[in-house]
């Protein structure tokens, strides 16, 4: 049914579909979306029982805003699995661990020879302060307003995608304590679970008291493993 | 009404995602309908999360993690498919 993934534009050439084909499937494709629309205008537009149910228990979470509280303390399994899917994607991109040669090099390898433009030399250092410095405050803004770990790595990732960009700075990947501040989210939040295990008596299921300061820890591990792998993605790909 | 609008928007959206999956050849242009197909979702899900008197919270913390896993998920498959190109060429030069 799908066209042959090819490689070339020269192959995709040759092995095109035919038109009465496509015109079939633009068909087809559109009387499936038109009848999603037709079942949407059809649908009931009272307010779901999850969103009261998430709405009114508010205060047990340690939050006050609705959607950290069900990413990190309704929902917060899916959140772990996410950030164990992201583990996943960043140890197949990382570089081969078997070469020892970039352990004694910093993170952030400086070449003295490349020449920057200043102007954008210095732009590039207020753009990557104020991407950490933003990246902060979504992190602490997330327990009452819109905000947190997701928002905040994507920030200092792209700080760091700026700094990646202008040529002089490389990012060595196989630095001492990387690949431990890589897994940092992923280890602190199942460290939570068990801490939480022990506590209430079910993983992952906050005391009401202290949901705030894990919900917090696990934000600020979380922050520092999606901002890294977000940024490892970025140079693995463009090099 | 509005986000009537914006459902269908998201609908469409994945429609247009769902017929260059099936037609495009080229593996960078199914990547690029795969994410347009996902983009749809994500307008669809936060339309329907908009009520008159609250906004649920629960489809967009699926919308939050989901925008990140689904830049994670595009960059890995654009790693694999460097990695079949690479495979592709090498082929290519070795002698028949």
């Amino acid at each position: 049914m799908f066209g042959e993934p090819v490689l070339s534009e020269s192959q995709e050439q040759s092995n095109r579909m035919s038109a009465w084909i496509r015109v079939g499937v633009a068909i087809v494709v559109t009387c499936l979306c038109s009848l999603v629309i037709v079942l949407i205008l059809q649908h009931d537009k009272g307010i779901p029982p999850l969103a009261r149910l998430a709405l009114s228990n508010l205060e047990f979470t340690g939050v006050e805003n609705p959607v950290t509280a069900v990413l990190l303390n309704y929902r917060s399994y899916d959140t772990l699995l996410e950030i164990a899917v992201l583990m996943i994607v960043a140890v197949t991109v990382l570089p081969n661990f078997q070469c020892d040669a970039g352990a004694a090099q910093p993170f952030v390898v400086i070449d003295e020879q490349h020449k920057v433009d200043p102007i954008l030399a210095g732009l590039v250092k207020w753009l990557v302060s104020c991407a950490v410095i933003s990246g902060g405050y979504l992190l602490w803004t997330g327990a009452h307003a819109p905000g947190g770990a997701f928002q905040a790595g994507a920030v200092i990732a792209g700080g760091g995608v700026a700094l990646a960009v202008v040529g002089k700075y490389r990012f060595n990947w196989l630095a001492n304590g990387v690949s431990v501040a890589i897994v940092l989210g992923l280890a602190v939040f199942m460290g939570v679970a068990g801490l939480s295990k022990a506590m209430s008596g079910v993983a992952l299921a906050f005391p009401v008291d202290e949901a705030g300061l894990l919900i917090l820890i696990v934000e600020i591990a979380a922050t520092v493993s999606i901002a890294l792998v977000l940024l490892l993605l970025f140079t693995e790909l463009n090099d | 009404m509005q986000e009537l609008m914006y459902s269908a928007g998201g609908v469409a959206l994945f429609g247009v995602g769902l017929y260059g999956l099936i037609v495009a050849g080229h593996i960078i242009r199914k990547l690029i309908a795969v994410n347009i197909s996902g983009i749809g979702v994500f307008m669809f899900l936060l339309a329907t999360a908009s009520h008159v008197e609250l906004t649920d919270p629960v489809p967009h913390a699926m919308v939050l993690t989901g925008i990140v896993v689904a830049v994670a998920g595009t960059a890995l498959c654009l790693w694999l498919v460097l990695q079949i190109h690479a495979v592709d060429v090498a082929s290519k030069e070795l002698p028949k």
